[in-house]
């Protein structure tokens, strides 16, 4: 057991233990200062043509079947001024993001006013629509979000160590803005084996060891986001940016690199409708980079049953790799994602949904393990589209 | 002239919003809340607590209805302007990114009454039909 899921389990314990001991006081302390939440789901996936051995998300050739996660979300408000969020959480999964546990956030939260709120500790990042939700299935229309923007490429974090401001402006009015700016450090999910593979594609002598997808760590970051809420009920627009520099091997040069990410995105919502769409740009300093983009739309027919289609696409940019490696490897770069989705929500807690994702490129699909993806593309063997079916049921409470 | 007519249409519209939110529920604080009145619109921001202090600088202490109580569906229809599962799908948000979670739920009107009863900041909201005790008073939403 690591250190965190020490973390997790021994925060778990307490808080069981201070339910099944409270006395009458602490329970009602209890009801009106604690809230207990959670998601969870459970995932198949699988890629229809057999001979097509690419990986995307969850799903492969055979099938998947045990992808599962669980998260629990404690908040307790000691105060109107003070208050502890935490959230823990449980994944299981063959593929990509194995079996691990760990902190999602934890922090503090001292509310000056509405317009004035500082947090300190692990908080979940503020980039665009879907960075603070990242997991919880019964807020969006598809299993996954579009890799576009929200796939392993270190577009974005999943929470940041360290302080931020975050309040509302002019909330009484029709316009209303809403902000974050924080500082810290951030982790970043980045699975960029596919350029590795790009700068050494042609190379029949001395290639270097791969590695596979990897947690980065950035230091010195500073970031913040701006939402704009409309008079239109339910349209808002926002824009979204960090720097930070992360340790990496670029041109030969193993040290801190900067990389700036930006972002803009547009969202509607209504009983029966949910628009959205996200741009962002990755950059960095070492002649990289990157823009992902989606659109996204669903409708509900009835209460229950909803359509989805989503469209997205990812492109990436590195300088200084010669045209005979982009000639051969060019698919490596590159990802564009077409989306059908059904959905029945039983209610806005439990909903099971099936999609369709046609995937071309193979910047996050690609076969696995590491191995056989490196030997087909060095091989030129790579299959460029991928066709997935994906089946899941989230729940929330 | 068809500008009259279309600023006519829209004013019916508006009374008659008016009128059904002040005709299937009432709107109440502690009877020492300074307030009177409140428009549709602060009223919304305040039960999803983007509103979070009354004009005195007091904080507001939202209480809730169950999700299957009918006087519920006519509040969030009439002040939300929304279905119960939308504000739902909001307060998962709000609760999952670590902003917010949803006000306290009462069961019945007595209980709303009884907890706005006993707190200066609370603001809830019952039937139309229901009686108001001592230390409630309704407000007019406008």
């Amino acid at each position: 057991m690591n250190t965190r899921s020490r973390v997790v389990s021994l925060s778990l314990g307490l808080a069981l233990a201070t339910f099944a001991a409270a006395p009458a006081a602490a329970q009602e302390l209890t009801i009106d200062k604690l809230a207990v939440h959670g998601y969870g789901g459970w995932s198949f996936g699988r890629t229809t043509d057999n001979l097509n051995t690419n990986f995307f998300l969850f799903a492969h050739q055979r099938g998947d079947y045990f992808h599962n996660e669980f998260a629990l979300n404690v908040t307790a408000q000691l105060s109107d001024q003070l208050s502890i969020v935490a959230q823990p959480f449980w994944h299981s999964g063959h593929h990509a993001n194995q079996t691990a546990s760990g902190m999602d956030y934890v922090f503090g939260e001292w509310k000056f006013s509405d317009m004035a709120r500082l947090r300190l500790g692990n908080v979940k990042q503020p980039f665009g629509i879907y960075t603070e939700v990242f997991d919880v299935g019964t807020l969006r229309p598809f299993a996954a979000l579009s890799q576009s923007v929200y796939g392993p490429s270190g577009m974005i974090g999943k929470s940041y160590s360290g302080v931020g401001l975050t309040g509302a402006l002019f909330a009484d009015g029709p316009l209303g803005i809403e902000y974050d700016v924080y500082a810290g450090g951030l982790e970043t999910l980045e699975e960029d084996t596919p350029l590795q593979m790009l700068t050494q594609i042609t190379d029949t002598v001395g290639r270097a060891a791969l590695n596979a997808a990897t947690t980065r760590t950035w230091r010195d970051v500073i970031g913040g986001r701006l939402i704009l809420r409309t008079p239109l009920d339910g349209f808002s627009v926002g824009t979204s940016g960090y720097t930070g520099t992360r340790p990496v091997t670029r041109l030969g040069q193993a040290r801190d690199w900067r990389r700036t990410v930006v972002g803009a995105h547009a969202d509607y919502t209504s009983d029966a409708w949910s628009l959205r769409g996200e741009w962002a740009r990755e950059r960095d300093e070492a002649n990289f980079t990157a823009d992902g983009s989606y659109l996204e739309g669903a409708y509900r027919l009835t209460t229950r049953l909803q359509l989805a289609a989503t469209w997205g696409t990812f492109d990436t940019e590195v300088e200084n790799v010669p045209a005979a490696n982009l000639a051969k490897g060019k698919s490596l770069l590159d990802h564009e994602e077409t989306g059908f989705g059904v959905n029945y929500w039983f209610s806005p807690n439990f909903v099971v949904k099936t999609s369709y994702h046609l995937v071309t490129g193979n910047r996050f699909s690609h076969p696995d393990p590491t191995t056989r993806f490196r030997n087909l593309a060095y091989n030129g063997q790579l299959v460029n589209e991928t066709n997935a079916v994906l089946v899941s049921v989230h729940l929330s409470f | 002239m068809r500008t009259i007519r279309v600023l006519l249409v829209l004013l019916a519209l508006a009374v008659a919003g008016r009128v059904e939110a002040q005709s299937s529920f009432v709107v109440v604080v502690n009877e020492s809340n300074p307030a009177t009145s409140i428009t549709r619109d602060e009223l919304s921001k305040v039960f999803l607590k983007k509103i979070t202090v009354w004009r005195n600088k007091q904080p507001v202490v939202v209480v809730d209805q169950g999700d299957k109580s009918p006087v519920r569906l006519q509040f969030t229809r009439s002040v939300h302007r929304r279905e119960i599962t939308s504000v739902q799908s909001y307060w998962q948000q709000q609760i999952f990114a670590g902003r917010a979670v949803p006000p306290q739920v009462r069961a019945t009107d007595a209980e709303v009454l009884a907890f706005v009863a006993g707190n200066p900041s609370a603001v809830g909201y019952v039937s139309a039909g229901a009686a108001l005790p001592a230390g409630v008073k309704p407000l007019t939403v406008q």
